[in-house]
This record gives C-alpha cells, structure tokens and sequence, in this order.
C-alpha cells in the first residue's frame, strides 16, 4: 500500500508539471483561436531560445551543485560588444568568437574564485555578474546599438529548410546537453560532484577541474544565449541581462520540479522555459491584464517545486 | 583545497604573529576606506561636509534597513529575492490607504507593515513547511508580488501623501534627519537580537551548521520562519521610510535599493568574518554609498556604480579568504 501511494506521488512531483503544461496548453488553444498555430507556437519557441540556453549553462552548474548568477551581468556584456563590435565594421564570425572568449573568460573567474578560492559560489558570482554588469555600461556608455548586419540577423530570423533557426539551435544544443550530462562519463562526474563532493573526491574524480570546466561551459552559453538575445531584440540594450535574471532562474528551477523531482535536469529546464514564455503569449492572446501574467508565473513556480520538494522532509539551505 | 596552517604547531610567538596578520588582512577593508575618505576630502573638501555625510548616512540608512532583513534570512541560511517588492508592497498599500482612503497615519503604516509581515511569514511557511528551497519560493513570491502590485494600482503612482507621513522620511529632531535616528535604533535592536539573545546565536548555529542545530534538538523550522518574518517586517518598514523620503510611492519603489541591499548583507556575512553580521552590514551599506557618492563627486560617474559594487563585494570576500586561510579556526 505505503509502496503505490509513494509511487504515485513520485509520478506527481516528476510529472505534475507537465500535466500542468498540457492543461495550459489545451486550455489556450480552446479559449483561443489563434494560439494552436503553427506560426503562434514557432513564436514561443523563437521567444523561448536566449532564455532557454542560458538556463541550460545554470542547470549544469546547479547540476554541479554551485550556482552562477554571472549571466546576468554576460548577457548584456556580450551584448554591447558584439553590437558595436559589429558596427565597427568587424566580420560575424570574429565578433562572436570575442563574445563567446569574453564569455568563456567570465567563466574562468567564476571557476577561479569558487574552485581555486574555495569561495561561496553565490558571493562570487555575484560579484562577477556586478562586475560585468559595470563593464557593460561603462563600455556602452549606455547608449543602445543598433545590429544592420543581415547575416547575423538570419541567424535568429531565417529557417534551416523549414524550421526557423532559433529552433533548431534550441533542440539541438538540448540534445547535446542532455547527451553529454547523461552518456558521458564525464557528464556523470558532474552529478556525482553535485551529490556529495566528498564521496566524488574519493572515488577518484578529479573534482576541481571537473567543477572548473561546468564553470566555463556554462559561461560560453551565457555567452552564445546573449548574443541570441541582442540579435532577437536586433540591438544591445542596456541590462539586457539583468531583465533575464529572474526568468532564468524560474525555468531553471521550473526544470528541477519536472522529470526528475528536486534534481536540476536540462529536458525540464527547457520545459520550464516554454512554460514560463506560454503563459506570457496565451494570457496575451486572450487579452488578460498584463499583471496576471507574473501572478500567474509565480503561482506555477511556487506550486510545481512545492509539490516537488514537500516529499524531501528536510529544509534545504543556500550556501554561503 | 588550500594547505591548512595547524595552530600552535611553531608555539605562541608564531600564533601571535598570524592572528596580528589575519588582523590586519581582515581589518585592510577600514584601512582603504580611511585612505579613500582623506584622499576624496583631500580632493573635494565638499566631501566631508555635514551636508554630504548626512546625504550618505541618509541614503545608507534606507539601503541598510533593507539590509538587516536580508541579513537575518542570510543567517539562517536562506536568501529573500522578493524583499524589494514586499517593501514596494507594504509601501504601496500603506500609501493608497494614506493617499486614497483618507486612512489616519499609524492606522494606515500599521496595515502596511502588517501586510508586509505576513508575506514573510507566507515565505517562511514556504521554505520551512514545504521544504522548498529558499531562494525559488521567493522567487515564486516575487513574481506573485509584481502582479498584485499592478492589480491593486495600475502602475500608477501615488502622490499626495499626508505631511505627518513624508515627515517620517524628511523631518530631522534636532537637526538629526529622521530616517538616521530610525536606522540607529534598528541597528540597536537587530544587533542586541542578533548577538545578545538566545534567538540570535540560534539563528547562527543553524547557518553555520544545520545538522549540528538538528541534532541538538533546536526547533529549526520556527527559528527560520521568524527570521523570514522579520525580514517582511524590516523590508515593510524600509519600504514604509522609502515612500515617504520620496514623497511619493510607486511599484518599482523596493527594486531601487534591492541589489545595493543584497551587496550590503552580503558584504556583512564577510567582513567581520561570519560575526557581528548587523554591524558588517550596517558598515557595508555606508561603505558602498559613500564609495558611489564620493567617486560621483570625483566627477566618475553613475557608469561606474556597478564596477565599484562587484569591485567592493569582491575584495571583501576575498579579504575574508585570506584571513582566514592565515589562521584557521581564529574565525568560523
């Protein structure tokens, strides 16, 4: 008996949200006519793709057990350099490999600080996304650039065969994500150091480098997610990160409520995403007052990772 | 891992030594400031004016207000991310029932506080009945917050506020500007709770070491809920003193002061080296205002407020790295 009842609320708290993102979902598309479109659900997707990518790069640190706010302060960093880089006159290509090195670097001084220091991941990327944050506007004087470049543009705005870019870049870094964190070996070390360090360290996994590399991958997707969101919105503008910040944390831990209840996993980081960007373009459609749509989000995030986490028994702290 | 130096191991002339070195790391942050202060007023005599220091301590003190709810959840070992919109909240509703209802003052400050409170308690309930984690609860609370502000005002701005209100935020007794002499007092009260009582070194035993706390049969779950309470509550009343400095109230009113806020209690759990957090974050938010004000009158600019924020927030953690690798177990 005690076995089914807990299985069935397993099953509720690694499912329960999905469900709740069907319902939303078969909800929108009667109450409206013009959300279960093609072109409509392309949208989410495409709105979706910056704020999905960053939240991968959180959901593998967080997956590491740390977490990373620098993104941030990355996003609208990246985000004044390539636009401006860019106007300058720079090729595509050269101007996104500086973004994604800025990117990387950031992670770098992430994983310095909190591996190399053995600081508070919490204070120290804190810090860092202050400090890019500073450079970002003391580098843009806070003027918005505007992007001309056609190439750039397509890349957020053309289709591969039929499927809009944004999409499959979307899908696609998923796919390797999922691949990596879940097929490989060193994938499995991540979730191991996220479980218990101690335990990681002695059976020989080598855990600073291990801890070092999620910092700077996970930088370079800060960095590829801002330059997909400043192609989106076609300029740098300024704090653009800062706008993102909480989003990314919702979807983040939207995905900890989904798939695998109380655990950070990137195929529920994503659904987390499209949840959040969902209940913003169905509440839109149905022409709802603007604040429902926070009052909403909020309602979901608080109701899915209670009923994910009510089952640990146990408070979880943050670390400082 | 850094090498653990062993206290003790090359007799007490060498512990001597390393706990004047881990002194002096930990204490450089006042050595800096001291520096900073006389080159600025060196500079820009207009600095050290009573005029000035008391635009810092004013701006600090809302700053710091903020601060010390922040600090006592951060000593649980939690973080709020919605305090700045229970502050904008609380403050919101106690002016719409000043401005709109015609409500008598303390009648009106009452229920805004009230309000305030009992969304901490709602976020502490959160974190220690359903055993969400801390930082998505508020999370949930603070989208929820930014939507019922909306809804109860349409984005507007409320103006008109009563005289005997906006005296709170701009009167001064005895030329002393009010919103510093609240600020003493609630650095007083915090500090005393925090330090002198038995609540106080629970809160800290469970932030340094929950099972430990568990173990030795502290009711953990209430202790964490009444620090979320009072964070409501010193979020409200900060709130409360913001709307009426301003004089008026609007719904980005708490996201001002919340990321300077977050950098002070932050800086408050490092600088004293995990002790005396009320007053690390007390001397954190004037530290961070008047390093904005005193590098604006060097003529720097507002560009730079962020760079000095991290710059600040970094150097302190690391000074804390560094004393306390210079002597372990001097400090937690």
């Amino acid at each position: 008996m005690s076995r089914t009842q807990s299985s069935l609320g397993q099953l509720i708290s690694n499912y329960g949200t999905i469900l709740a993102f069907l319902v939303a979902i078969i909800f929108f598309s009667i109450a409206t006519d013009t959300f279960f479109r093609l072109g409509n659900l392309q949208n989410i997707i495409i709105q979706s793709t910056a704020l999905g990518l960053c939240a991968f790069g959180l959901t593998l640190v967080l997956i590491a057990g740390e977490i990373d706010f620098s993104y941030g302060g990355i996003i609208g960093l990246v985000g004044a350099l390539l636009a401006s880089m860019l106007q300058q006159g720079y090729s595509p290509l050269s101007a996104t490999l500086v973004c994604l090195l800025v990117g990387g670097a950031s992670g770098l001084l992430n994983a310095l600080l909190v591996v190399g220091f053995n600081l508070s991941s919490f204070l120290a990327s804190v810090a860092v996304f202050f400090l890019c944050m500073g450079a970002e506007r003391v580098y843009s004087h806070g003027v918005t650039v505007w992007i001309q470049n056609r190439t750039m543009l397509s890349l957020v705005q053309g289709h591969i065969g039929p499927v809009p870019t944004p999409i499959v870049l979307l899908l696609g870094l998923l796919f390797v994500c999922w691949f990596l964190q879940t097929q490989t070996r060193a994938g499995q070390h991540v979730r191991a150091i996220g479980e218990n360090i101690q335990a990681a360290r002695e059976a020989g996994i080598r855990t600073s480098l291990v801890k070092s590399l999620v910092f700077v991958l996970a930088g370079l997707l800060f960095a590829f997610a801002g330059c997909l969101e400043t192609l989106r919105n076609g300029g740098a503008i300024m704090y653009a990160g800062k706008q993102l910040l909480l989003f990314v944390l919702a979807a983040s831990f939207l995905g900890t409520a989904t798939f695998k209840a109380g655990k950070a996993n990137f195929p529920g980081t994503l659904v987390g995403a499209f949840f959040l960007i969902t209940l913003m373009n169905g509440f839109t459609l149905l022409g709802m007052k603007f604040y429902l749509i926070p009052l909403a989000q909020g309602l979901i995030l608080i109701a899915s990772v209670a009923i994910s986490s009510i089952r640990r028994g146990e408070i979880e702290q943050v670390k400082f | 891992m850094p090498a653990a130096v062993e206290p003790g191991a090359k007799g007490s002339e060498s512990i001597i030594v390393k706990r004047l070195l881990g002194f002096s790391i930990r204490y450089s942050i006042f050595v800096f400031f001291g520096l900073f202060f006389a080159i600025v007023t060196f500079l820009r005599p207009g600095f050290m004016s009573l005029g000035n220091i008391y635009d810092i301590l004013v701006e600090a003190s809302l700053v710091t207000f903020v601060a010390f709810g922040e600090a006592f959840v951060i000593a649980a070992g939690a973080v709020d991310m919605s305090l700045g919109n229970i502050a904008g909240f609380g403050a919101m509703i106690a002016c719409y029932l000043l401005s709109v209802r015609d409500f008598p003052v303390p009648v009106g400050v009452a229920i805004g506080i009230g309000v305030g409170t009992l969304v901490g308690l709602i976020n502490g309930l959160f974190v220690t009945r359903l055993y969400m984690n801390s930082l998505v609860a508020t999370l949930g609370t603070m989208f929820m917050l930014v939507g019922f502000l909306y809804m109860v005002t349409f984005g507007q701005t409320i103006m008109l506020l009563p005289d005997a209100f906006t005296w709170l935020g701009t009167g001064s007794i005895l030329k002393i500007p009010i919103p510093i002499i609240i600020m003493a007092f609630a650095f007083l009260i915090c500090h005393l709770l925090m330090e002198k009582t038995k609540y106080g070194r629970t809160i800290q035993l469970i932030g340094g070491n929950i099972e430990a706390s568990r173990l030795s049969g502290i009711n953990i779950k209430n202790v964490i809920l009444f620090a979320f309470v009072v964070c409501g509550l010193l979020g409200t009343l900060s709130g409360i003193l913001l709307a009426a400095h301003q004089g008026l109230a609007n719904v980005d009113l708490g996201e001002r002061f919340l990321l300077q806020a977050f950098t002070a209690a932050m800086l408050g759990t490092v600088i004293f080296g995990g002790r005396n957090v009320m007053l690390g974050t007390l001397c954190g938010s004037i530290f961070l205002i008047s390093l904005i004000n005193g590098m604006t009158i060097l003529g720097a600019g507002p560009e730079w407020i962020y760079f000095v924020q991290g710059s600040l927030l970094l150097g302190a953690i690391l000074l804390n790295y560094y004393s306390k690798r210079v002597l372990p177990g001097l400090y937690r």
